[in-house]
């Protein structure tokens, strides 16, 4: 059986197509992350910028027993959940709609792009503006109903509602181009086929359409959790975490520790190690689903 | 059997039909109403942006007496010592460099992890996951010690890299995927054709794979043009600052200049629309090249 | 099964017409094969039937009933795909189990039917496999079972064997045959291929360009051709056709061209109105005509250019001038490339097309 040595040597031509990447990955990714591990275990802040040590678990038992912690985590997972499921139903539905007999495709997709093409910082500031108290266009449209007006972004709860629907909006345009490509493959045999053998409308959706793009699902709902669970700019320019720590997730905890003033980067990475954790198994499931195991028979 | 199913099959596609447009516009119109206030407030003169920036009385933002001042204003804008053209110019060139270096770099690489099997090879896919899985903000800090000992801090190549490496983590699975679907059969004809390994992937499988190549261009321009943290942290000299550095500086402490915000934000938005619809076409196979089971 | 019934169909696709009123009776339990070269409109015909595309114009009757406006579900047809449609997703027995379950057939129902479907077309085995473990032999019969399991009125095949490699491609045509008369039901086939129509059909329907140009037995279209391009389709290797002029005399009636001129056979020339030239096209089998070593009364010069040996007989092509004649002979003849053989074209089973309608004459 060929040694490693004698494998990695065959192997030569391989590693320098990856080579650029490989350095890049190297010094870019994963140094950084070594890097940002070892500083998880060290003192890192603004009165030991340079003269840092070693400090063991210490940043981390002091995260586990701040009483915020639990409560960031749970804001986390909720907030993953209410993104991914929502942005990747209304992918569908509207990759489906677009797939079907329905005039003015062109048009429509152009439009319903528009979120993913914008850049987000301005829109969301946007939506910061539409969720003003006194000022901001959905109170105004309650006014006119005569509904009380809503705090959307001072009140625990509609703050969280706040960011997640906003969020979602910024969503649903790529899960549709995804789902778009799924569906496009499917050959159009199989729908008269179906035709023919007595399914239509629903029927044929539950037992040709969603089974056979079932695994792009599971894409988007994976790639979708990955991303939302540390996506910044959401939970930060609408609500900066607030109120309290109503709207904190890891990444905005994360971000005011290293620079909220006190330039705590020792314990902002080690949340952004904890932040890993979580995310290393469905990282792991992501890597299957998508390459590893499709290698070319 | 005859069937009264002939007109009844008409309603229902009718209200079928109703259903499907109602949704769609009621999307559309969602997807594009925060946008439509940065064009009002682009277009809005200042003084009445001055009483305030709220969205004041109207659903739909409609200026009353629309001006390009702002328009006009952010061309001849200028901050301690950049102006617009420096700008454009330091945008351009990185994000160009970025989509070359990213799309010159995936292309081989997605080839490898297709068609090639090398110890590591499960690994080093994992790795270029990690990026996602790593929240960004926190690996600046590294990233610019780094660059700061190779003394490519406030260069250009200092956005450059680190923009190319960031889009791998989506970039290379696209490349791998779209080499997968390529049917090895065309490797091995292109091969007994008289072309060597390089020339097969030149003349055979790039070109069958364009979509991908269009949509990895994609990617990496839209995280290289509109990137403010990188820059932020990498570029300080004025003239260096890329457009959305500069966009920045119009929200100060005091006073954000709302009028000219909007109007850069438009003006920064239009490539990217404009480079999407033309990519867009491309995007869908681009993204799930591979993915489906054929 | 059921008769089917299109009247005076037309189908148009954006400004280029794909079937031209298109009118054919099917009768109760017949094989009728639909030939024809690609494009002349023999699958979108199908697809009318099936209900897949609308005619633009003209009626199509299942059975009793009018069904241009019934959807494909409720016509009680099965169609067997060229691409067989599979669902990748799902088992064989799912795949045939699907249509019982789109209507609502009990378990125990699906399951005799299944087993029953499968045991006939051998696939029994191969209940628990997908599609993509399949060789394509088993995935074609794994089609024809999705259609046998319903018992429709009416089975719809699109080229269901073009995928077949050439042997497989002729035993599965036989059993295929067999079991159709077996089942009984009525069977309109979807081909391009003449031979395989030739095995199968009840009768042949031909078309070209959207138009039928005739519809007989098998035998029928072979030996009474209605016109040129019918004759130049069917048959392998193909008829000869000769343009010239019919030369009516009294001393016998004599068949021109530039290159020679050879008698007509008297079984034929009694057909033609005396006294007249007419322009016409000359066609004869290669198995009609008479191969010599050495010249003969009435048999044309033709000089060899090779020669298809079968095994049991050859085939030799020859040139005359602008002409090319391929002419069938024993194995033990001697066609040497480069010297002449003299071939006698008169013939009772020839036939003689207008020359410009194309219709035959005789």
């Amino acid at each position: 059986m060929a040694s490693v040595l004698e494998r990695l040597k065959a192997s030569k031509t391989s590693y320098l197509y990856i080579l650029p990447a490989l350095i890049g990955l190297f010094f870019l990714i994963l140094y950084p992350f070594a890097y940002n591990v070892y500083i998880s275990f060290t003192n890192m802040n603004i009165f030991h910028i340079r003269d840092f040590y070693l400090i063991g678990f210490a940043n981390f038992s002091y995260i586990f027993s701040d009483p915020d912690f639990l409560v960031i985590v749970e804001n986390t997972v909720i907030w993953t959940f209410s993104n991914v499921i929502p942005t990747v139903a209304l992918g569908l539905l509207l990759a489906l709609i677009l797939n079907s007999k329905v005039r003015g495709k062109t048009a429509y997709r152009m439009f319903l792009i528009v979120p993913w093409a914008m850049p987000s910082f301005i829109t969301l500031l946007i939506w910061k503006g539409m969720y003003d108290y006194q000022y901001g266009v959905f109170n105004k449209f309650l006014e006119q109903f005569g509904v009380t007006p809503i705090n959307w972004l001072g009140n625990c709860h509609w703050a969280f509602f706040s960011i997640v629907v906003a969020n979602i909006w910024l969503g649903y345009p790529f899960m549709m181009i995804i789902f778009s490509g799924a569906l496009q493959s499917i050959p159009t045999e199989l729908y008269e086929a179906a035709s023919i053998d007595g399914a239509v409308g629903f029927r044929q959706m539950r037992h040709i359409t969603i089974p056979l793009i079932r695994p792009t699902i599971i894409l988007g709902l994976l790639l979708g959790s990955i991303w939302t669970f540390n996506n910044f700019n959401s939970a930060y320019l609408i609500t900066a975490g607030g109120p309290g720590i109503c709207t904190t997730i890891f990444i905005t905890q994360a971000y005011n520790l290293a620079f909220g003033g006190l330039l705590n980067f020792s314990v902002a990475a080690a949340y952004a190690f904890i932040a890993f954790i979580f995310l290393f198994f469905p990282g792991l499931l992501w890597t299957r689903y998508m390459g590893v195991t499709r290698q070319v028979s | 059997m005859t069937s009264i199913s002939g007109s009844q099959w008409t309603l229902g596609k009718v209200v079928q039909s109703v259903l499907k447009h109602a949704f769609l516009i009621i999307m559309a119109v969602i997807s594009i109403y925060p946008v439509l206030w940065v064009v009002s407030t682009a277009f809005t003169p200042g003084e009445t942006l001055a009483t305030g920036w709220h969205f004041v009385l109207d659903f739909l933002p409609f200026p009353n007496a629309p001006t390009i001042d702002h328009f006009t204003s952010v061309l001849h804008l200028q901050v301690t010592g950049g102006t617009f053209t420096d700008w454009l110019r330091n945008s351009l060139l990185i994000t160009v460099s970025t989509v070359v270096a990213s799309v010159a770099l995936t292309l081989p690489a997605g080839y490898a992890f297709s068609r090639r099997i090398f110890p590591g090879r499960a690994g080093l896919m994992f790795s270029f996951l990690l990026p996602t899985m790593f929240p960004g903000v926190v690996t600046i800090i590294p990233q610019f010690l780094i660059f700061s000992t190779l003394g490519l801090v406030n260069t250009y190549l200092g956005c450059i890299i680190p923009y190319t490496v960031g889009s791998f983590s989506l970039s290379i699975f696209i490349m791998k995927g779209a080499f997968d679907s390529v049917p090895r059969d065309l490797d091995e004809a292109a091969m007994i054709d008289g072309a060597s390994e390089l020339r097969a992937f030149w003349q055979i499988l790039v070109p069958l794979t364009l979509p991908s190549v269009a949509t990895v261009s994609l990617w990496a321009f839209m995280g290289s043009w509109l990137d403010f943290a990188l820059a932020h942290v990498m570029l300080q000299s004025n003239n260096l600052w890329t457009l959305p550095l500069a966009l920045y500086s119009l929200i100060t402490p005091t006073y954000t200049y709302y009028g000219t915000f909007s109007a850069m934000s438009l003006i920064m938005a239009v490539p990217v629309f404009v480079v999407f619809m033309i990519f867009q076409k491309y995007l869908v196979t681009g993204l799930t090249a591979g993915s489906v089971k054929g | 099964m059921a008769r089917v019934s299109i009247q005076n169909v037309t189908k148009v696709f954006k400004d280029s017409p794909a079937v031209k009123d298109f009118s054919l009776d099917i009768g109760e339990g017949e094989f009728l094969v639909l030939l024809g070269p690609s494009g002349c409109g023999k699958s979108t015909t199908l697809r009318m039937v099936a209900g897949l595309e609308k005619p633009t114009s003209g009626n199509i009757y299942i059975g009793d009933s009018l069904v241009n406006n019934v959807h494909p579900k409720d016509r009680d047809v099965a169609m067997v795909f060229q691409s067989y449609a599979l669902y990748p997703h799902m088992t064989v027995h799912d795949n045939l189990a699907f249509p019982l379950k789109m209507r609502k057939y009990s378990k125990e129902d699906i399951e005799k039917t299944v087993n029953r479907a499968a045991e006939i077309l051998e696939i029994s085995e191969l209940l628990n496999r997908r599609p993509r473990e399949l060789s394509g032999g088993q995935r074609q019969r794994v089609a024809l079972g999705r259609a046998i399991v319903r018992n429709p009125k009416v089975f719809l095949m699109d080229e269901p064997l073009s995928n077949l490699d050439a042997k497989l491609r002729v035993q599965t045509r036989i059993e295929l045959k067999n079991l159709q008369k077996k089942i009984g039901t009525t069977t309109i086939y979807v081909t391009h291929d003449q031979a395989e129509a030739m095995t199968l059909a009840d009768r042949v329907a031909i078309m070209k360009q959207g138009t039928l140009q005739q519809v007989a037995p098998p035998t029928d279209v072979y030996a009474h051709p209605a016109n040129k391009f019918v004759a130049g389709f069917i048959g392998s290797p193909a008829m000869n056709f000769i343009d010239g002029t019919i030369k009516t005399s009294d001393s016998g009636d004599v068949f021109q061209c530039e290159e020679f001129r050879f008698p007509i056979h008297p079984a034929i020339a009694r057909s033609i109105p005396h006294g007249l030239s007419k322009k016409a096209t000359y066609g004869i089998r290669a198995e009609d005509i008479i191969v010599d070593a050495s010249p003969r009364e009435g048999s044309v010069e033709i000089s060899v250019f090779g020669s298809e040996l079968m095994g049991s007989e050859q085939y030799v092509h020859g040139k005359n001038g602008g002409l090319t004649i391929v002419a069938r002979a024993p194995m033990d003849f001697h066609a040497a490339i480069g010297f002449s053989v003299w071939m006698n074209l008169t013939s009772a089973n020839a036939h003689l097309f207008d020359a410009e309608t194309e219709k035959a004459l005789v």
